[in-house]
């Protein structure tokens, strides 16, 4: 059975902080809390969109899930095997060539050398890069690149899929048959985690919603709630806009 | 398929020498990983170049050249085959000082990777070592096939030749497990390592010979790690004699003990390590 459970975590990052000319001399690292305390456990069958604004923790959230963060405080337990899809192409070699790449990435992706020799023709066909399979990385186009990540993620079969708004893969065409391949692949999944700013993917994806601002849990439960309950963290940042512009002017 | 329970805790719930053994099994599990990044950094150095590959083999080519040519002019030397025993030496000092000073960067290097997806820390330094090894053999090599043309010299006791560069090896990729640790919570580190490695370079005999020191420095040329291998492959190949028990016990144990000291620190810090990156 596959599951996460977050219980009572806590992340501290380092932070450097250079405000003096003392600290020109010895620089000094303050610590700072990105998340605080928040616990949370998805089972099966839910697919969690996490809500909140820049900053508020949702990417450390699904990094310290992915096993890249370890937790100052509390512990995680992941159930199933993962597969973090939180920027494409992590891990690609500029100066290597597509095929080469495929292999490194698939082997950092934890799949066997047969696996991945396997996959090597159904990634380049996806990503539509036959002509440029001996060609460097740092010569693609950037769209192309993405492309490149996404069709090596897009073959793989997790049970449990974390994904970071990694939808803005390559051209128009590209990215709708991109999306029709990520609800394939979420389908197929016994859990997906996904963080967007999207209202329309969440609603399309999601059965649960977990708005996050501060490092800490604000919001746990149905779609529509969390959509209108996250919508409300701007309201009053509006107000404040307003009632600054009424009283200094533009 | 990677193992499907994973269990993150704030403190380790296992002993620090099971922690290792967890540590050794999942460099196992990566084994894939470690073979890609060698192949890698073997070529690393020459995609961009016109000659590529050759470069490989050109550069240990020109090295002993230079060496044959300029050393003999500006050390007043008079031993016999000089070159030879400057080359025996200056090989593994080069392959401890890349691993060292190119190796205690190798995890801060990879910044991008570490940050986007989970990856042991140790994978790094263990496929920089192994890759430079690889192109330590290849000097070696070279060296050889330079030897059988020009000097009628003997060839080494290969299976002594291959035991030094197996120890030398281990101790390398212990001190890279060591440092790079070390580089990335404390980045000062490496401006001391530099300094360090380049007292070495003139603190071991490996461009003039231990007999020109005085006694009561030979004996402290004991204390110099990495005098024990330069040690080794002199004896190896310039002297051409089997290496006595008392100079082999203390690079084996040196070697053990790096490994052992890298692991640890590998295990220990691993988990805290990307905060600091």
């Amino acid at each position: 059975m596959s599951y996460i459970e977050v219980n009572n975590l806590t992340i501290r990052f380092l932070v450097n902080q250079r405000s003096s000319l003392g600290s020109v001399l010895f620089n000094k690292k303050i610590k700072r809390a990105a998340i605080k305390k928040l616990s949370l456990r998805i089972d099966e069958n839910e697919r969690v969109g996490i809500l909140g604004r820049n900053g508020s923790g949702k990417s450390t959230l699904l990094k310290a899930i992915s096993g890249i963060y370890a937790p100052h405080q509390g512990e995680i337990k992941v159930s199933g095997y993962l597969l973090p899809l939180l920027e494409l192409g992590a891990g690609f070699d500029r100066d290597r060539t597509v095929v080469e790449n495929i292999f490194l990435n698939g082997a950092i992706l934890g799949l066997p050398y047969k696996q991945v020799k396997a996959l090597v023709e159904p990634i380049i066909d996806f990503a539509e890069l036959d002509e440029h399979r001996g060609q460097v990385l740092k010569d693609l186009s950037s769209g192309m690149k993405r492309r490149l990540g996404f069709s090596i993620a897009a073959n793989l079969k997790p049970e449990i899929l974390i994904l970071d708004e990694v939808f803005a893969a390559g051209d128009v065409g590209f990215i709708d048959k991109a999306k029709k391949r990520i609800f394939e692949m979420a389908d197929a999944c016994k859990i997906v985690v996904i963080v967007s700013h999207s209202e329309e993917i969440i609603r399309e994806m999601c059965n649960r919603v977990v708005v996050i601002d501060g490092g800490t849990l604000l919001f746990d439960g149905s779609v529509e709630d969390g959509l209108r309950y996250y919508n409300g963290l701007f309201e009053p940042s509006v107000e404040t806009a307003l009632k600054k512009v009424a009283n200094e002017g533009f | 398929m990677k193992s499907s329970y994973k269990h993150y805790t704030a403190k380790a719930e296992t002993g620090q020498l099971k922690g290792c053994i967890e540590l050794v099994k999942e460099l196992y599990d990566y084994r894939e990983v470690i073979y890609r990044l060698i192949k890698q950094q073997i070529t690393h150095g020459t995609l961009n170049t016109r000659l590529g590959l050759v470069w490989v083999f050109l550069v240990p080519v020109a090295t002993i050249i230079i060496m044959a040519f300029l050393f003999p002019l500006i050390t007043r030397n008079q031993m016999e085959n000089y070159v030879i025993y400057l080359f025996s030496g200056f090989i593994v000092f080069t392959f401890i000082l890349n691993a060292v000073i190119v190796g205690s960067s190798c995890i801060l290097s990879r910044e991008g990777l570490l940050k986007k997806i989970y990856a042991p820390n140790s994978i790094f330094p263990i496929s920089y070592v192994s890759a430079e090894m690889v192109s330590t053999l290849i000097g070696f090599a070279v060296f050889y096939i330079i030897l059988l043309f020009k000097f009628n010299y003997p060839l080494p006791n290969l299976f002594y030749l291959t035991l030094s560069m197996l120890l030398v090896y281990m101790f390398c990729i212990g001190a890279s497990m060591v440092v790079s640790v070390l580089v990335v919570m404390v980045r000062d580190i490496q401006k001391l390592l530099n300094l360090s490695m380049r007292a070495f370079f003139f603190l071991t005999p490996i461009f003039y010979p231990v007999t020109i020191l005085p006694h009561k420095y030979q004996v402290l040329m004991e204390f110099n790690p990495v005098y024990q291998y330069v040690r080794l492959f002199q004896t190896v190949i310039y002297y051409g004699e089997a290496p006595a028990l008392s100079m082999i016990l203390p690079a084996l144990g040196l070697a053990i003990g790096m490994l052992m000291l890298g692991v640890i620190f590998q295990y220990r810090f691993s988990s805290r390590l990307i905060y600091y990156i």
